[in-house]
C-alpha cells in the first residue's frame, strides 16, 4: 500500500515535470522564430528576454486555470451529490480531465502558430496570412465552447445519452483502462455517468452503482 | 427545461464537431499545415509559376 502511494507521489511529480518541459519545449521556437523575424527592427536578445517569459507565464497561467476549472467542476459537483469523496465521482468526469488536458496542448499549439502567422504578415507584407491567423483562434474558441458545453452536460448528467457521446466514452475508457482507477473509496465500482439532475429544487439522492434509484 | 438544454447543447456540440470533422487535433494541425503550404505559395510564386 505504502509503496503504490510513493509510486503514485513519483508519477505525479515525474508528469509534473514532464508538462513543464513540454510547455517550455514547445513555446522556444515561438520565441526564437519572433526574435529573428524582428531582428532589424529590434535588438535580438531584449525581444527574447522579453518574449520568453511572457510565454512561459501564459502558457503556465493557462495550464493553471485549466487544472483549477476541472478542480471546481469536481468540488462543485461533490458538493452537490453529497458525496464523499471525488473518487466517487462518476468515470465521466475523468474523460473530461483528459479531453481538457489533450486540448490545452493543441491550444497552446495553435496560439503559436497564429502568432507566427502574424508576425510573418507583419514581417513580409506582400504575404497575406492574417486570416489563417483569425482562423487559428477561431478555433481556439470553438475549442474552449466544446469543453465548457461538455462540462455543463456532465454537471447535468446530460452527457452520455446519445450515441455519439457514448461511443467517445467508451472508446475513451477502453483506451485508457490501465490509467483509470476504477474503484472509488469504499471499494465499490465507480458509476459512469451522472445521473440527470431534475430542476424540481428537491435533493437529489445518488445511488450507490448497480443499484436502482428512489422514485 | 432540461429537454431544452440538452437539445441546445446538443446541437452545439454537434455542431462544433461537424466544423472539426469529428477530430478537433487533426483539423486543427491539417489548418496550420495549410496556412504554412499558403505562406510558402506566396513566398515563393516565381519559382512556382503562379
Amino acid at each position: 500500500m505504502k509503496k503504490s502511494k510513493e509510486d503514485e507521489n513519483a508519477r505525479k511529480s515525474v508528469n509534473f515535470v514532464i508538462r513543464i518541459a513540454w510547455v517550455i519545449i514547445s513555446l522556444l521556437p515561438l520565441a526564437v522564430i519572433t526574435a529573428i523575424l524582428f531582428t532589424d527592427k529590434y535588438d535580438n536578445l531584449s525581444i527574447l528576454f522579453f518574449l520568453i517569459p511572457l510565454c512561459v507565464l501564459l502558457s503556465i497561467v493557462l495550464a493553471v486555470y485549466t487544472e483549477q476549472y476541472t478542480k471546481h467542476i469536481v468540488t462543485y459537483t461533490v458538493t452537490k451529490l453529497k458525496i464523499t469523496s471525488a473518487k466517487e465521482l462518476a468515470l465521466s468526469f475523468s474523460y473530461l480531465r483528459n479531453l481538457k488536458r489533450t486540448y490545452l496542448k493543441l491550444k497552446l499549439v495553435l496560439f503559436t502558430c497564429a502568432t507566427i502567422f502574424l508576425s510573418l504578415t507583419w514581417k513580409f507584407p506582400q504575404i497575406n496570412l492574417f486570416e489563417i491567423s483569425i482562423i487559428l483562434l477561431v478555433l481556439i474558441g470553438l475549442l474552449a465552447s466544446k469543453e465548457m458545453i461538455l462540462a455543463y452536460r456532465i454537471q447535468k448528467g446530460l452527457f452520455g445519452t446519445n450515441r455519439t457521446e457514448a461511443r467517445a466514452l467508451i472508446e475513451f475508457i477502453i483506451k485508457h483502462s490501465e490509467d483509470i482507477d476504477f474503484t472509488d473509496s469504499n471499494g465499490k465500482l465507480r458509476r459512469v455517468l451522472l445521473p440527470e439532475v431534475k430542476s424540481s429544487g428537491t435533493e437529489q439522492v445518488v445511488p450507490p452503482f448497480g443499484e436502482e434509484a428512489p422514485a | 427545461m432540461t429537454d431544452k438544454t440538452d437539445l441546445w447543447t446538443k446541437v452545439l456540440s454537434k455542431a462544433i464537431d461537424i466544423i472539426f470533422v469529428k477530430y478537433p487535433t487533426r483539423t486543427s494541425l491539417g489548418v496550420i499545415l495549410g496556412g504554412f503550404c499558403d505562406f510558402f505559395v506566396q513566398f515563393f510564386p516565381r519559382r512556382l509559376n503562379l
